[in-house]
């Protein structure tokens, strides 16, 4: 038998959908496990569908090796609760591409209904229904393929910029792996007494609300601005044991309402803290990585997910993966896509209009590979119903906002006043302006 | 295939079986019978999380007591079964694939006045108000077990 690998077992499973055209009143949707195992799932008792179709459903099942979980169907009858698992919300319209022939060209793609059981991830593909969350102030989430861009720096310099402009900003840090914001933000006797780590320890056993009020404090960098920075740091004063909480944080969590993932629980972590705090926006640090707390922040909190980006061809396959992963869930894509904006970090300053325009182009070239819908080909009622901004649109998703590489910001202590080695004002302005202006018309513009 | 190569234990088929079971006498006004099978299906049901965890099971299917483990181990009925659990977790294989489906089912407390003895009692003896909460935490450990096919550990 021919060795079935996880690239090639959803292709030969939607092949066989499409080959074996079951009838239209009994859909037939794929499940993937845990393992990467698949199945075909039919919402139907296995008495009431077609014995013939159910064999060869069966035969093709088996035809993907180590790749197939078992070989059985499942159907209605193979659930206490079958109406749970045929609508659960994680059933998604998936684009399944078949790939290339031997002459390189294209042979088209095929949709299916799939449920993908994942081990984590679960929340890149569970955007927040923005439109009917309740009010909130502005969210902004920081986020970056890698680590070393400048990420944290711009934030602290975004949230200056706001507080500057009179807004009252508060800081998540949501790096836990790498806890950070403290460091930058907080010199050490103003670092507050719990950190987000304390939180999702504490709320593991019901009693989130405990450290709540000993989690914020106030950045001095917010001292010489309009209204004042808070933060919220991933680590605690006096910490001792963070890899002991480290290493339970992430885990489901019973309830009444079900087992609560992470995402939901940073998500009413974060409600608590802006009714605790009020501010007028906040700035959420997020992971390097397409790791869960990321996709927690971007999906599931963002009203603006600002991606940073430094030109390098790891940046663009990176940001490929996760684009494409939104690409073939059309009703994700089209959840998520309006939220995101690149940020170019570390822009060289020499060859700079040349080097902008390249990394412009590239930028444009993957977003409307992937989450930009097709243009029509004719004006026809599709005009004005599809989302592809052109090239030069400076409000689009795609539009780099830019950041100079600046040597004055590497080792940076935003602490550090102007006379005491630290960067003035228009030094600030120079490098970090565009953001900060960009910033705060989104903060305007786009409130909540 | 040979009657030594197919156990007769499948606490997955079993909690089922007692499930729905138990669910026709609710049904049928049964009330009695129906309450002690929704906690026989309880126990099924976390054994056979347990079992999907690693736990052992000798050459019937039923759950073995794990090595160097003394006493009865996961060998009990409910409620003395969620004890067991809470007491022994760090003795399960795969503690974190129990710990998801286990998360999933946090009303197992409510079955504390269940008994296997119910089974010899008067029917006014019973605790007939307990029996919709034992059917709750039925639910919840059925719509586990769910979980456990959908993700293919069942």
């Amino acid at each position: 038998m021919v060795t079935v690998l996880f690239n090639d077992a959803l292709r030969l499973a939607a092949a066989a959908i499409r080959e074996i055209d079951p009838p239209q009143d009994t859909p037939v949707g794929v499940v993937r496990d845990l393992y990467g195992r698949l199945r075909f799932a039919i919402d139907c008792s296995q008495a009431d569908f077609d014995a013939d179709v159910r064999e060869r459903l069966e035969a093709a099942q088996a035809q993907l090796g180590l790749h197939a979980a078992g070989k059985d169907l499942l159907f209605r009858d193979s659930f206490s609760f079958p109406a749970d698992f045929f609508s659960h919300p994680d059933w998604h319209r998936t684009t399944v591409p078949f790939g290339v022939d031997e002459d390189g060209v294209t042979l088209g793609e095929f949709e299916i209904r799939l449920l993908d059981r994942q081990v984590t991830g679960h929340d890149w593909l569970k955007p927040a229904d923005l439109a009917s969350a309740k009010a909130h102030p502005h969210r902004i989430v920081f986020f970056g393929l890698k680590g070393g861009v400048g990420r944290s720096t711009a934030l602290s310099m975004v949230a200056w910029g706001l507080a500057r402009a009179g807004k009252q900003v508060l800081l998540v840090d949501f790096d836990l792996e790498s806890p950070g914001l403290s460091g930058l933000l907080l010199p050490a006797d103003r670092i507050a007494e719990f950190g987000v780590m304390d939180w999702l320890v504490e709320d593991s056993v019901g009693q989130g609300d405990k450290v709540l009020k000993g989690m914020v404090s106030t950045s001095p960098l917010g001292e010489t601005t309009e209204k004042a920075i808070k933060v919220a740091a991933a680590m605690g004063q006096r910490e001792s044991d963070y890899l002991s909480k480290l290493a339970r944080a992430y885990g489901d969590i019973p309830s009444q309402n079900g087992p609560q993932k992470l995402g939901e629980r940073l998500h009413r972590m974060v409600e608590a803290l802006e009714e605790q705090e009020k501010p007028d926006v906040v700035l959420i640090d997020s992971r390097a990585g397409l790791h869960d707390l990321a996709a927690a922040a971007i999906a599931g909190l963002a009203d603006t997910a600002l991606l940073f980006a430094t030109g390098g061809a790891q940046t663009w396959l990176g940001y490929q993966q996760l684009f494409v992963h939104w690409q073939r869930r059309p009703d994700v894509a089209r959840h998520v896509r309006e939220r995101l904006a690149l940020v170019r970090a570390l822009t060289p300053k020499s060859d700079r209009e040349n080097g902008v325009k390249a990394f412009q182009q590239k930028a444009y070239a993957l977003f409307a590979e992937t989450l930009y819908d097709s243009i029509p080909d004719e004006a026809s009622e599709l005009e004005g119903s599809y989302f592809h901004p052109i090239e030069t649109d400076e409000s689009a998703p795609h539009f780099p906002i830019l950041i100079d590489w600046d040597e004055r910001f590497q080792e940076f202590d935003p602490n550090l006043r102007p006379e005491s080695g630290g960067v003035r004002e228009a030094q600030i302005d120079a490098t970090f302006g565009a953001l900060i202006n960009w910033v705060n018309e989104r903060t305007q513009v786009v409130g909540s | 295939m040979t009657a030594a190569a197919v156990k007769p234990v499948n606490y997955q088929e079993a909690a089922r079986r007692h499930f729905e079971d138990a669910s026709l006498l609710l049904c049928n006004t049964r009330y009695s019978n129906a309450g002690q099978l929704f906690g026989i299906s309880v126990e099924c049901g976390i054994k056979a999380i347990l079992v999907c965890s690693g736990v052992p099971v000798d050459e019937s299917g039923s759950i073995d007591r794990p090595a160097n483990v003394k006493g009865k181990a996961f060998r009990e009925h409910m409620p003395d079964l969620t004890t067991a659990v809470q007491n022994l977790a760090h003795v399960i294989p795969d503690n974190r694939k129990a710990t998801t489906y286990l998360s999933a089912m946090p009303n197992q407390t409510l079955l504390s006045d269940w008994s296997m003895e119910h089974r010899y009692w008067t029917d006014s003896a019973l605790p007939s108000a307990s029996q919709i909460w034992w059917q709750k935490a039925a639910s919840e450990v059925l719509a586990a077990l769910d979980q456990a096919v959908a993700n293919g550990d069942l």
